[in-house]
């Protein structure tokens, strides 16, 4: 017990303090993933399985992770609890010495207490599963040239680009259902498309600074639905939409993201029968707003969409960033503190200790 | 058509999931080494345990996200 009384708790809050903080990092993390392959064209089919491993691993890691912590601060309310008997007993004086109370017996309101209670008990449970509808696909296509792509890096920056045309007939549907220890997800779309077109996207990533352009001629008649809510413990999400249109139609978008904001717009001018509608709506901590989607032809036609997006965590982040060096300076002073005190303390300790000696000495001569 | 375009977007992404979890990791592991040896007992044993299941996930991660960003990195160059 004498043992257990003496570990510090602070090197257990410490630990549990780190986990809390990157919590947040990697849910974002893995919520940027997510996203980024919902948004996927026609890659997603091959990289979903390989991008999906690496988000149910993430959501593993980070469930093992809490329940570490949470292990951990239990611990750290023993110890505290021991500290605090201990000084009731008097026994903490055999181990931190006569001066004061140990340093831990300042305990009245553990640093424990004020960190964010992890889930405990809530372990990684291989609980996740997830059913997709056999998807009866059907393309008779030309595509020229087949899955050209281009990009070019320098250094960190990216810039990718890719284009074709096309003439054809397809069809695709899907439906599923996504369960997670965070959220169920349920979606199913419809998409039907007969004509030609000629479509080119480019896209650039610089850091922080992400922009990204797209626009498509085309020729014929397609008609889509789609549908996917997501309600999690991280928020929710919906997505709405669908369109019916033959005819002429160019369309284009530009998208881009600076610091916590995300704006885009996007717009098609049309000759021929359509009516186009599509909602998105995003509530979570990580990311509020939403992009709209309105248009309708008789003859000729106009689509116009705009999104806004905020992201809060990119102001939390330096926040944290800022909380997180304040700390670890303040945790730097305090260990500079109670060196330069215990080093005065022996200090003194040995100069009584030399005087207690002398006095013996004279004591010795004196008897 | 926008592939490439949200390839580049995944891409950055897997790379930002990357870091995030490189900080982590090295911070996670500054700090375990202090507490591992403040454990007795059963509460080692379950640190212990728990803390090499923290460890083998965390491999199998980085083996994921290395797997998945040249997946990508291939498809975004064409091959």
């Amino acid at each position: 017990m004498g043992a257990s009384a003496s570990a510090e708790p602070e090197l257990l809050d410490a630990l549990v303090r780190a986990e809390a903080a990157w919590g947040d990092p990697q849910r974002r993390a893995i919520h940027a993933l997510q996203r980024a392959l919902e948004e996927l064209g026609p890659s997603r089919r091959e990289l979903a399985p390989v991008v999906g491993a690496v988000l149910r691993d993430l959501r593993r890691l980070l469930a093992h992770a809490e329940q570490l912590a949470g292990d951990v601060a239990a611990t750290a309310a023993a110890f505290r609890a021991a500290d605090r008997l201990l000084d009731h007993l008097g026994a903490a004086a055999s181990i931190a010495g006569p001066a004061t109370a140990p340093i831990t017996g300042t305990a009245a309101s553990p640093i424990a207490s004020a960190v964010p209670a992890p889930i405990v008990g809530s372990a990684a449970r291989p609980n996740e599963r997830g059913t997709v509808l056999p998807v009866p696909d059907v393309s008779i296509e030309w595509r020229w040239p087949e899955g050209w792509t281009h990009s070019t890096r320098w250094g960190d920056a990216r810039l990718g680009g890719d284009g074709e045309v096309g003439a054809g007939v397809r069809s695709a549907a899907g439906a599923g259902v996504d369960v997670t220890r965070d959220a169920i997800r349920s979606g199913a779309f419809e998409e039907l498309r007969i004509g030609a077109w000629a479509a080119a996207a480019v896209g650039s990533a610089i850091g922080p600074f992400a922009a990204r352009a797209s626009g498509e001629v085309f020729v014929g008649a397609r008609g889509g639905a789609e549908a996917l809510v997501h309600v999690g413990r991280d928020g929710a999400r919906a997505r709405l939409g669908g369109d019916a249109f033959a005819g002429v139609r160019a369309d284009g978008e530009v998208r881009g993201s600076v610091g916590p904001v995300q704006a885009g717009a996007e717009g098609a001018v049309s000759y021929g029968v359509g009516v186009t509608g599509q909602a998105d709506i995003d509530l979570t901590p990580h990311r509020i707003g939403g992009r709209v989607k309105l248009g309708v032809a008789l003859g000729l036609g106009l689509d116009v969409g705009f999104e806004y997006y905020l992201e809060p965590a990119w102001l939390a982040d330096g926040l944290v960033d800022l909380a997180g060096g304040a700390v670890e300076v303040g945790t730097t002073v305090a260990a500079v503190g109670s060196d330069v005190l215990s080093g005065a303390a022996s200090t003194v300790g040995e100069a009584l200790g030399a005087g207690g000696s002398v006095l013996r000495t004279v004591g010795g001569w004196l008897g | 058509v926008a592939d490439a375009a949200a390839l580049t977007t995944l891409l950055a992404a897997l790379a930002r999931a990357s870091a995030v979890l490189d900080r982590c990791t090295e911070s996670r592991r500054a700090r375990a080494a202090d507490v591992r040896t403040r454990w007795q007992g059963g509460r080692r044993r379950r640190f212990d345990a728990a803390w090499s299941d923290l460890e083998a996930i965390t491999r199998r991660v980085h083996a994921d996200l290395r797997a998945a960003r040249a997946r990508v990195a291939a498809r975004l160059d064409g091959r």
